[in-house]
């Protein structure tokens, strides 16, 4: 579904080029549950911006379910931007609107609305409904996220450190989510520290220095 | 919908903005209203004195029958011959009855001299309304002594009755015949148009009488009340660039603390027009709010006004209208620049800056 070939990605700083992304290789399957590990600066937030479609590669190329991301016009990046759902560790929600108003948030740039009822069942988050994000727990942030994920049908979800602000238990509640979405046939690729997230996926990437090691 | 309630959550941000826009708007509309009705009102008054009425007065006696040529030369329809006398306690005035039709005066009892009477012979006068208390006559048909003739009193002049050049409140009308010492020999009279003052002063002599014309009193009036109009409506007009800056920084100084927000609905899926045509209603959301509340005050404060006036102030909303789209679409115009700023915000902007907001 998700295909990279030696994508480079470039910073530059000072008169320094430094690769974040160094002719990375990378394949993801549909239906894939996947954990992208590595140290702090390898690339990994990087690599989810690229696949997001947030941000353009300098040099290689990106198909996303066989279409070179390279060549799409500005519809289809923001096409490729609907269809994929990305959770942040902390940055997610808009403060001045309610829990159930930032999950309708997506509703309004995207066409196809899913059953608010049954994603507020599913993600028990039927009693925080009408309170404000400063009112949330980290947990509860990061559920009503994913519940914005949900509300339009994303096939994919791209998380960089969902559980990084979260306690154990909270973070476990997520990860179980995350197994019943992929149950149900969406693709989840999560950035972890937590070795014990990681194991729980059905895979482990692990990058160096801009690239995939195994 | 989503936009009113946005602006809404956001009401912290724009309050300043929203009372500087309603203070500038308020500002236009009141000098607008005012100003009109103040220009309004000084023409209003100057035809109920009479349209366009004119006085020559002489400054030099002349034995011929001036007043005769010139009324016969120039085609005057309307007219009045005076003479006053000045004395120290009331002023006579002889005139004939014609002169009630030249002005309009305003009777608290009696009517004008009346020369068609059967009582023509009877020495009648009209008197001011001081002149009561003078001549301790406080009906019409009584009796008082003017140097030693007596008179019938068969008028009294209202209070502060008067007109572009007298008061009248002590003032005496007889008929000219019982005018003796003619010190000042003039004529009131009417011209539609304004009256050419060449013929005059071929006639006359440049310096031997003096011309007082309505019209060119009521034009320079007129053009000094639209001058202080304009002066102020380039001032409120000042206050309302200041309003419209301000909204404008404002809003640039917002794109950088409403990262997020921005950030957050591209990775939605909003695209930079959704972000555009956002920032360009919200800025219009801010005006219309603005724009009511300042027609909420305008018509406030115009009714507290017109509680303590006689002739109420009208609000002419067509005319005012032009005023509020003008305002209303150059803050939309000079908001572009700052919607396309916000515009152009990347996720990967927002992303990366999002330690700041
Ligand atoms: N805007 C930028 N300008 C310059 N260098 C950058 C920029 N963004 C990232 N980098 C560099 O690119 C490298 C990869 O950054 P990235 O954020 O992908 O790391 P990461 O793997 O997500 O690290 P962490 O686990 O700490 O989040 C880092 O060395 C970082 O310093
Ligand atoms: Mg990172």
């Amino acid at each position: 579904m998700i295909r990279l070939d030696k994508v480079v990605k470039k910073y530059l700083i000072g008169s320094k080029e430094l690769l974040a992304l160094n002719y990375l290789d990378l394949k993801l399957e549909e239906n894939c549950f996947v954990a992208i590990v590595g140290v702090s600066g390898c690339g990994k937030s990087t690599l989810l911006n690229v696949i997001a479609g947030y941000d353009d590669i300098d040099y290689g190329s990106y198909y996303f379910r066989d279409e070179n991301v390279n060549k799409f016009s500005e519809e289809k990046k923001l096409e490729l931007i609907k269809s994929i759902g990305v959770i942040f560790q902390d940055f997610n929600l808009l403060d001045y609107l309610t829990v159930k108003e930032n999950i309708l948030l997506a509703t309004r740039y995207m066409k196809g609305k899913n059953d608010l009822q049954q994603i507020i069942f599913k993600l028990d988050i039927a009693d925080i409904l009408n309170k404000y994000p400063n009112q949330l727990s980290g947990g509860q942030k990061q559920r009503v996220a994913i519940a914005r994920c949900l509300i339009t049908n994303k096939k994919i979800i791209l998380a960089d450190e969902p559980t990084g602000s979260l306690d154990n238990e909270n973070a476990l509640k997520i990860m179980e989510i995350f197994e019943k979405l992929n149950n149900e046939g969406i693709s989840i690729v999560i950035v972890t520290h937590d070795i014990n997230i990681a194991t729980r996926c059905k895979k482990i990437i692990r990058m160096e220095n801009g690239r995939v090691v195994n | 919908m989503w936009l009113i309630k946005e602006v809404f959550y956001q009401r912290k941000r724009h309050y300043l903005t929203i009372t500087a826009i309603c203070i500038s708007i308020i500002l236009v509309l009141l000098v607008n209203i005012i100003s009109g009705y103040i220009i309004d009102n000084v023409n209003y008054s100057f035809e109920q004195l009479g349209l366009n009425i004119n006085c020559i007065q002489l400054l030099k006696n002349r034995k011929d029958n001036w007043i005769d040529f010139i009324i016969e030369d120039c085609r005057i329809e309307k007219y009045s011959r005076y003479n006053k006398k000045q004395e120290r306690d009331y002023k006579i005035i002889g005139c004939d009855s014609d002169l009630s039709q030249v002005f309009t005066f305003e009777f608290e009892s009696g009517s004008f001299l009346n020369k068609t009477s059967n009582m023509y012979n009877d020495n009648q006068v009209v008197i001011g309304n001081k002149l009561k208390h003078y001549f301790n006559c406080y009906q019409i048909d009584e009796s008082i002594n003017i140097n030693g003739i007596t008179f019938r009193v068969v008028g009294i002049l209202k209070k502060e009755s008067r007109n572009l050049y007298e008061e009248f409140d002590d003032c005496i009308f007889v008929f000219n015949d019982y005018v003796t010492d003619y010190n000042h020999c003039g004529l009131y009279f009417v011209s539609e148009s304004r009256f050419d003052d060449r013929y005059l002063n071929e006639f006359l002599g440049k310096d031997n009488y003096l011309f007082v014309d309505q019209s060119q009193t009521k034009e320079s009036l007129n053009s000094l009340l639209k001058l202080i109009r304009n002066v102020l409506m380039v001032l409120s007009f000042v206050s309302v660039g200041i309003a419209i800056i301000s909204l404008v920084n404002n809003t640039l100084n917002n794109i950088y603390t409403r990262m997020k927000e921005i950030g957050i609905k591209k990775a939605l899926g909003a695209s930079s027009k959704d972000i555009y045509i956002q920032f360009i209603l919200e800025n219009m959301i801010i005006f219309l709010i603005g724009i009511l509340i300042s027609l909420i005050v305008v018509f406030s404060v115009v009714k507290v006004i017109n509680i303590s006036l006689k002739n109420k102030i009208a609000i002419d909303l067509s005319d005012n209208v032009k005023y509020i789209v003008l305002i209303l679409t150059a803050g939309s115009i000079c908001n572009i620049y700052p919607a396309k700023k916000a515009s152009e915000i990347t996720i990967i902007e927002t992303i990366k800056n999002r330690e700041f907001s």
